[in-house]
C-alpha cells in the first residue's frame, strides 16, 4: 500500500487532542486550483486540512471552499451510505436499502438484458467535472469502452469546447498557457472574459504579484466581476461580443502599421495564398502534376508563387494570377489580404457599435497592446458561453499572433493549459495497456450535447440506459427538466453514482454511493491550471459502504463476465498512466519522486512558455489565422458572430435581458451549496439586475421575481447592483432546484446545434445565449433568507 | 524592545474571498452563526456584497475585521472579571473564558463589534491572532490561508519583519482611530 503518512503529532488546535495521521493528498473538485492539502484525521475522521508544500510556494494554498467540503460535505448528513433501489415512481424519492452484491447483480441483469433486446450500445454512459482524479474521472468512460456501450462526450455538455474550438484550428492545441509566475514581467495584462479572482480565486496572487512588479492589468468582462475591480481598466461590453472588441483592436492595429510582419510572414499562414474562386488554399498539385498537397506563398523577389517552406520572407500583401492544371486562370491573394479586406469594416467605431464600448477606449486599448512588451492576454471560460463563442478565443489568438506575441516569455496568449490535457489527452491517441479501452474494447462515441435527442427520439439508435457518475446532471445540465419529461421515460434503465441524493439521483432507479475524493484509492491529479502532477492519497476510510467509481464498475463487469478488465492495482493505473504516456514532459515524472514528494512538475522548462520554438501542431505548422475548412461557413477569416439570442434579435422585444449564470465565489457549481459554512456567508440564489432595469420593471431589493421565456420559468430573489450592465441579470450558479421558489435556470437554456462547432468538433452548450424577462411575483417577506422551495 | 503583533491587511490583495473566515472556523472550532473574523464590503455588508458608484464608475474593496487587538482596549477596561487582559510581551490581547461570566460589557465597548458570545451562557469569544498555534511557530491560520496573501501578521517592532515594511512603504490606517483604543491592525489602502 502506498498511503505514505507523516508521524502522528499533536494537534495544534486550542487543547486539541493528538491527530492519528497527516495524509498529503488533493482537494480535487472541479476546481481548476488543484490544492495540496496536508489532511489531519484522527478516529477516521478530518479534523482539519492545511496547505500542503509544493515546489513553488506560490502553489501553497487552500480556500473556503476546499475546507468547507474537507470538513462538512465528507460526513455531511446527507452522505449516501449504502446502495439504494427505487421503490416509488421516478422522481418520488422512495428507495430501498440494497446489498452491493444485489445492485451489482440488478445492474448486470438490467445491462445484458438492454444489450440482448438493442444491442450493447443501448447501454450509455457519461461523466462530468465533479472528481478531477484521473483514474475515477475516466472510469466511466472506461466501463462505456469495457461493454460496448455508448459514450456520451461531455465537454459540450459542459459548455467548455467553445475555447477548444477556437484555439485547435488556430494554435493547434485545444488550450495551452503561460505558467501563471510567468505573469511576473509582463508590462500589460488583458483578460476577457475570466474572473480570476473568483473562479480561479487561488491564482489571483499571481496577478497581483505580476501588478506589483509593474503590470497594468485590463479586464474585459460585462459585469464588475472582483477581477475587474481590482484591474487598472475595466472595459463592460455587450455579452457575447469579445470577438468583435478583439476585431476592432486588429483594425486599429493594422491602420496603425503595428503589427508584426515579420512574425506574420515566418510564423503565420497569412502570406500563403488563397484562391479567389473558392476559398481554399492554393496547392502545389493545382499547379503541377507532380504537386502534393503543400502551400504558397509569394516569393519575395519577384512575387511568383513558390513552396511556402522554400523562403523564409515571404511576401504578406500581394496577388497572382495562375493558371491550373486544367488550364483554367484564376486569380490568387495572400490570406493576410484577404482578411485586410474582411477585417476593414472592424473599425473601432464599428466595433464601438457593436460592443457598447467607446472606440476612443478600443482603440486605446489596441495601441497599447501593440506597443507594449512583454503583454500577455489570457481569456477565459465566459468568452465561449454564447452560440460562437468559439470566435474570441480564435479572436485572442489571432491579436497575440499579429503582434508576435507567442512563444515569448510574459506574453503569449492563455487559456487553461495545464497538466491534465496533456496526461489525459496522451491516453485517448494512445493506449496499449487498454487503461481507457480495456481490451481495446471501445463504446460507440455520441455528442453529449445530443444527448438528450438521442434518448428520446431513439436516434441515431435507440439508448435504453444510462448511467452517470461524476456529474450533478440536475443542476447542471442543460433543460434537466426535459430530460425527465422526454428521455428518462424511454430508459429503461437511469443509474446514478453519487455522494449524496442529488435532484438527478432522486429520478434514478438505482443509486450507488461513491467516496468522496478524500476516500477514495490511490489516485493522480494533474493540475488544470498547473503543471504539476500530485498523488492523491486516501485519509480516511470509505464513509459507510460507499465505493470508489472503478470499483463500482468492477462489480458489475466482474458479473457480466468481464472481471479481468478491471484487476489493476490503484498504483499500477496511475504508473502506467504517466508511464506510458507519448508526451515525454509526462513521462519524466519518477514515479519514486511523487510518491516521496507527493507533487512534481511536468519536465517543461520553468517557467513554461508555450511555442517557444514556434513550431505549432497544425498542418502548416504555423499559426493558422486563415482557417480553410471552415470557409463553407463563412469563418475562414475571424468574424464577430451575433449570439443567437443576441439582446438586439427580434426576440429581445419580447425578452429583453441576457441571462448569465457566473461561477460563484463561494461554490464550485452545485458541490459546495449545502455546506452549513458555505451558507452561512451566501444563504441562498440571488439575481443580480442593474437598478434601471429593476426600476422598470418596478422591482425593490429583495423582491421575489420571475425569470422567464419560452422554454421556462424560475423564481428567486433578486438584488439590485451596478455591478451587472443594464440589459443583463446574472445569477451566480450552483442552486438545486429546491434553493429556488420555483423551477431551475437550466430549465431556460437552449443547446441549438451550430453546424461550425460541429465541422470543428462539437457544438457547445451556450450556457449564457439566452434572452429572459424579470417580472417581479411578490413583496419581499419579513425573512431574509428564501424558504426551501418546493422539491423537483 | 517588548513585541508588538500586528495584522496588515493589504486591501489591494483582498478580494474579499472568505477563505480567512471559514479558515479560523475550522481552526478554532467556531460555532456556526458565530465569527472571529468577518469581511464587510465597504458598506458594512457581509453577505451579497456591492460595489459602490454608479456603472461604470466603480469602486469595490472588502474588509476583513477581526479583534483589533487594541494598545488601549475598551474591553479590557470593561471587563468586570479581568477575563480579558492586554499581554505584556506581545500586544495581544487575550481572553481567558473560565473567568468570563457572560455580562457581555465587552461587547458593549468594543468599537469594532469583534466579540461574539456563546447562545446559551453568553460567554466571550474572540480572535486569539491563533496563539496556540504562534506558540508552535506557526502562523495564525487566517495568514496561513489567505489566498492572496492579503494578510500578514509580524511583530511590528522587529525593523526587519514583513510587517514592519509593508506599514514602512504603504499608505495604511486603522480603523476607527478615533475611538482612541490604538488598534493593532493595519489595513494598506486598496
Amino acid at each position: 500500500m502506498t498511503d505514505q503518512t507523516n508521524q502522528a503529532r499533536q494537534g495544534d488546535g486550542a487543547g486539541a487532542p493528538a491527530v492519528d495521521r497527516v495524509v498529503r493528498s488533493v482537494c480535487s473538485p472541479n476546481c481548476t486550483g488543484g490544492c495540496g492539502v496536508n489532511v489531519y484525521v484522527r478516529d477516521e475522521r478530518i479534523i482539519k486540512i492545511e496547505p500542503a508544500d509544493f515546489p513553488d510556494p506560490g502553489y501553497r494554498r487552500i480556500c473556503l471552499k476546499g475546507m468547507a467540503m474537507a470538513m462538512q460535505r465528507v460526513t455531511h448528513p446527507d452522505r449516501l451510505r449504502y446502495p439504494l433501489r427505487r421503490i416509488g415512481k421516478r422522481g418520488e424519492g422512495r428507495f430501498e436499502r440494497i446489498s452491493w452484491d444485489e445492485a451489482f447483480d440488478f445492474l448486470a441483469g438490467e445491462l445484458q438484458r438492454v444489450a440482448q433486446r438493442y444491442g450493447s450500445e443501448a447501454n450509455a454512459w457519461t461523466t462530468m467535472t465533479g472528481n478531477y482524479g484521473a483514474r475515477a474521472s475516466m472510469s466511466p468512460n472506461r466501463i462505456a469502452n469495457c461493454l460496448q456501450g455508448t459514450w456520451f462526450t461531455y465537454t459540450g455538455l459542459m459548455g467548455d469546447l467553445g475555447a477548444a474550438m477556437g484555439f485547435l484550428p488556430t494554435l493547434g492545441v485545444s488550450a495551452t498557457g503561460q505558467d501563471w509566475p510567468d505573469l511576473v514581467g509582463a508590462r500589460l495584462i488583458i483578460i476577457f472574459g475570466c474572473n480570476v479572482a473568483t473562479s480561479a480565486l487561488s491564482e489571483m496572487h499571481f496577478l497581483f504579484d505580476a501588478m506589483e512588479a509593474g503590470a497594468r492589468l485590463v479586464v474585459v468582462d460585462p459585469r464588475y466581476s472582483r477581477t475587474a475591480s481590482k484591474a487598472d481598466q475595466w472595459l463592460s461590453l455587450r455579452p457575447g461580443t469579445d470577438a468583435a472588441l478583439i476585431l476592432g483592436m486588429l483594425n486599429a492595429i493594422l491602420e496603425a502599421d503595428l503589427h508584426d510582419a515579420d512574425y506574420l510572414r515566418r510564423h503565420t499562414n497569412a502570406p500563403f495564398l488563397v484562391r479567389d474562386d473558392d476559398g481554399a488554399l492554393l496547392r502545389e498539385r493545382d499547379l503541377f502534376a507532380n504537386g502534393g498537397d503543400g502551400t504558397l506563398v509569394l516569393d519575395a523577389e519577384r512575387g511568383r508563387p513558390c513552396p511556402a517552406d522554400d523562403t523564409a520572407m515571404p511576401r504578406l500583401r500581394g496577388g497572382v494570377t495562375v493558371k491550373l492544371l486544367d488550364g483554367r486562370r484564376i486569380s490568387c491573394r495572400t490570406a493576410y489580404d484577404v482578411m485586410l479586406d474582411a477585417w476593414a469594416q472592424y473599425t473601432p467605431e464599428r466595433a464601438a457599435e457593436i460592443c457598447e464600448v467607446p472606440a476612443d477606449v478600443i482603440r486605446g486599448l489596441a495601441l497599447e497592446y501593440a506597443q507594449t512588451a512583454p503583454a500577455a492576454l489570457w481569456i477565459g471560460q465566459g468568452a465561449q458561453r454564447y452560440r460562437h463563442g468559439h470566435l474570441a478565443f480564435r479572436a485572442a489568438a489571432t491579436l497575440a499572433a499579429v503582434c508576435g506575441n507567442i512563444g515569448k516569455p510574459h506574453a503569449g496568449v492563455s487559456w487553461s493549459g495545464g497538466a491534465m490535457l496533456r496526461v489525459f489527452s496522451s491516453v485517448i491517441f494512445n493506449d496499449p495497456l487498454g487503461l481507457l479501452e480495456p481490451g481495446g474494447r471501445r463504446a460507440r462515441t455520441l455528442p453529449g450535447t445530443r444527448m438528450l435527442e438521442t434518448i428520446a427520439t431513439g436516434k441515431p439508435y435507440p439508448v435504453k440506459s444510462l448511467w452517470l457518475a461524476g456529474y450533478g446532471f440536475g443542476t447542471q445540465s442543460p433543460n434537466f427538466d426535459r430530460f425527465v419529461r422526454d428521455a428518462l421515460p424511454r430508459l429503461e434503465l437511469f443509474a446514478v453514482t453519487e455522494q449524496v441524493m442529488t435532484p438527478a439521483a432522486r429520478y434514478a432507479d438505482i443509486v450507488l454511493p461513491c467516496v468522496s475524493s478524500y476516500e477514495d484509492d490511490l489516485d493522480i491529479v494533474p493540475g488544470a491550471y498547473n503543471l504539476y502532477v500530485q498523488l492523491r492519497r486516501r485519509a480516511i476510510a470509505p464513509v459507510g459502504e460507499s465505493k470508489n467509481d472503478w470499483d463500482i464498475f468492477k462489480g458489475v463487469c466482474e458479473r457480466m463476465g468481464l472481471g479481468e478488465h478491471w484487476q489493476m492495482s490503484a498504483e499500477t493505473f496511475c504508473r502506467q498512466l504517466l508511464e506510458q504516456s507519448t508526451d515525454e514532459a509526462v513521462r519524466s515524472i519518477d514515479w519514486a519522486e511523487l510518491e516521496r514528494e507527493g507533487v512534481v512538475r511536468l519536465a517543461l522548462p520553468d517557467p513554461y512558455v508555450p511555442f517557444a520554438d514556434q513550431r505549432f501542431p497544425t498542418e502548416s505548422g504555423r499559426v493558422e489565422l486563415y482557417t480553410e475548412r471552415l470557409r463553407g461557413f463563412g469563418q475562414a477569416v475571424l468574424v464577430h458572430e451575433e449570439p443567437l439570442e443576441s439582446n438586439r434579435a427580434t426576440r429581445a422585444k419580447d425578452y429583453p435581458l441576457t441571462l448569465m449564470t457566473s461561477h460563484a465565489m463561494h461554490t464550485v457549481h452545485s458541490q459546495h451549496t449545502n455546506l452549513a459554512w458555505i451558507r452561512e456567508l451566501l444563504p441562498g440564489p440571488r439575481l443580480e439586475m442593474h437598478p434601471v432595469d429593476a426600476a422598470a420593471r418596478e422591482i425593490a431589493e429583495g423582491d421575489l421575481v420571475a425569470v422567464w421565456n419560452d422554454r421556462g420559468r424560475f423564481e428567486v430573489r433578486v438584488t439590485l447592483t451596478e455591478a451587472v450592465r443594464p440589459g443583463m441579470v446574472n445569477l451566480p450558479e450552483g442552486w438545486w432546484p429546491q434553493h429556488l421558489a420555483h423551477g431551475h435556470y437550466n430549465d431556460l437554456v437552449h443547446v441549438t446545434p451550430n453546424p461550425v462547432q460541429d465541422a470543428i468538433i462539437e457544438t457547445n452548450f451556450p450556457v449564457w445565449d439566452v434572452l429572459v424577462e424579470v417580472t417581479r411575483v411578490a413583496s419581499p417577506p419579513a425573512a431574509p433568507v428564501p424558504p426551501e422551495g418546493k422539491r423537483r | 524592545m517588548t513585541r508588538q503583533y500586528v495584522f496588515v491587511i493589504d486591501l489591494r490583495r483582498c478580494i474579499g474571498c472568505d477563505t480567512c473566515v471559514v479558515g479560523c472556523k475550522m481552526e478554532n472550532a467556531v460555532p456556526p452563526g458565530h465569527f472571529r473574523l468577518k469581511v464587510f464590503d465597504s458598506q458594512r455588508n457581509l453577505q451579497f456584497k456591492k460595489p459602490v458608484g454608479t456603472y461604470p464608475d466603480l469602486d469595490m474593496y472588502w474588509l476583513p475585521v477581526m479583534c483589533q487587538h487594541c494598545a488601549d482596549a475598551p474591553c479590557v477596561t470593561a471587563c468586570p472579571t479581568r477575563a480579558l487582559w492586554r499581554r505584556d510581551d506581545d500586544g495581544l490581547v487575550m481572553l481567558d473564558k473560565e473567568r468570563c461570566i457572560g455580562c457581555q460589557r465587552c461587547g458593549e465597548e468594543c468599537p469594532y463589534d469583534a466579540l461574539t458570545f456563546d447562545d446559551e451562557t453568553g460567554t466571550a469569544d474572540k480572535c486569539t491572532a491563533c496563539e496556540h498555534r504562534l506558540a508552535e511557530g506557526l502562523a495564525p491560520m487566517c495568514e496561513l490561508v489567505c489566498p492572496t496573501r492579503a494578510i500578514h501578521f509580524g511583530d511590528l517592532n522587529d525593523r526587519d519583519s514583513k510587517v514592519r515594511a509593508l506599514v514602512d512603504s504603504r499608505e495604511s490606517r486603522r480603523l476607527n482611530e478615533s475611538s482612541g483604543a490604538a488598534p493593532q491592525i493595519y489595513y494598506l489602502s486598496p
